[in-house]
């Protein structure tokens, strides 16, 4: 299962983003191998309808998970029809994220 | 002869000047259209007993989508660049207020299967003002994100055998005011003495000069204490066209919904030497 984090920085040792389509980087780790790869969000810039275009890489990167900040109102409705759930992970590093998301300790916002 | 009148700051008094430019070049025996392009709050019409003869629908094409027909290759998300349209190989979702209604969805779509349906997104009026101005003016919808489609359309109906179309543009320097400014002879920069007032039309300055138009600025509410507006045209060699007073019965004519230029009549001289002075500045 694959897992998708919005982070300040491009390590796992980062701080998850408190935004989630804004975050500098999308981090999309995989579970079972413990790989990861990490993306740089190319739409910071842009605007309008930065929202829509994360989801639109957590889809095609094939997530299962999103650990980030609160989406707003056009991503959360993308991220339930893509059957994409929501963890917020705000405070912490993004490797505690994921081993936390592992135990069940993150709310689950979606 | 097209002007606009526009400002960054807002409340500066850019529909009082244009409504008193186009009272007073009409005065003057011009044949004038005014157009208010300031469809989120258009408010011209106040200034004048305007007849209205016509209306007309603004309406944003919105693409419909075949979910039948959708095989979820995602051409469209990819294409739009709005991010108005969200594919995945579950589902395929419309964001409205996102799209633009350009239509290149339906046009990518290699099975065809979305198509489009129109959207009011606003209207335009048109009619005489009891002086024999032509006027227009734009309205967009309450909740509406964007007015580009209203002022593009609404800048459809300028009449070519006029003598001056003046437009009352909306504030500030984004895609509103770039989409009034497209084709315009000259912009009227209309500004008031303030570190805000300058602070914002350095912006305006800036947008004027990449687009490329003719510009001179309009001091309002002037009553010669705050020089840096002055100090900075002559530094960029921007002209001050004309200055309007800090005048008590100009305030007191504005807020009881009447054009200064009817109490302070010197003014409808005023403003047909700024006419001749942007005539002469449109021509070289």
């Amino acid at each position: 299962m694959k897992v998708m984090i919005t982070a300040n920085d491009s390590s796992i040792d980062s701080m998850v983003s408190d935004r989630f389509a804004r975050a500098p980087y999308f981090i999309v780790y995989d579970i079972e191998s413990q790989k990861s790869e990490v993306l740089e969000n190319e739409f910071l810039k842009n605007s309008h309808g930065v929202g829509p275009k994360a989801v639109q890489i957590a889809v095609d990167n094939g997530v299962a998970a999103l650990i980030s900040a609160v989406p707003g109102g056009n991503s959360m409705e993308a991220l339930k029809k893509a059957e994409i759930d929501v963890y917020d992970g705000r405070g912490l590093k993004v490797s505690e994220a994921i081993s936390k998301m592992k135990s069940g300790e993150l709310n689950k916002i979606l | 002869m097209k002007i606009a009148v526009l400002s960054g700051k807002g409340g500066t008094g850019k529909t009082t000047i244009a409504t008193n430019l186009a009272y007073s070049l009409n005065l003057s025996g011009k044949e004038i259209q005014l157009l208010d392009a300031d469809a989120e709050e258009p408010n011209s019409h106040i200034f004048f007993d305007v007849t209205y003869t016509e209306e007309e629908a603004v309406n944003l094409l919105l693409p419909v989508i075949d979910t039948n027909a959708c095989t979820h290759c995602g051409k469209c998300a990819k294409a739009c660049q709005f991010s108005a349209i969200s594919v995945s190989s579950k589902y395929i979702m419309l964001f409205e207020y996102l799209c633009h209604g350009c239509g290149v969805c339906s046009m990518v779509c290699p099975v065809k299967a979305i198509s489009e349906k129109p959207k009011e997104i606003g209207k335009l009026k048109f009619g005489h003002t009891y002086e024999g101005i032509s006027f227009g003016e734009g309205i967009l919808n309450v909740g509406e994100p964007t007015p580009v489609k209203v002022i593009r359309q609404l800048k459809k109906h300028m009449i070519s055998d006029v003598d001056v179309v003046i437009l009352d543009s909306p504030p500030g320097t984004s895609c509103p005011v770039v989409e009034t400014l497209q084709g315009i002879d000259f912009a009227l920069l209309v500004t008031e003495p303030t570190p805000f007032g300058l602070h914002d039309l350095k912006l305006t300055i800036d947008l004027i000069r990449e687009m490329n138009i003719k510009m001179g600025v309009l001091i309002n509410r002037y009553d010669g204490t705050y020089k840096e507006v002055e100090k900075y045209l002559k530094e960029e060699n921007i002209p001050l066209m004309m200055t309007v007073a800090y005048d008590e019965a100009i305030a007191r004519s504005y807020s009881s919904g009447q054009l200064f230029s009817k109490v302070r009549e010197e003014y409808v001289e005023e403003f047909v030497e700024l006419f001749q002075k942007i005539e002469a500045m449109v021509a070289c």
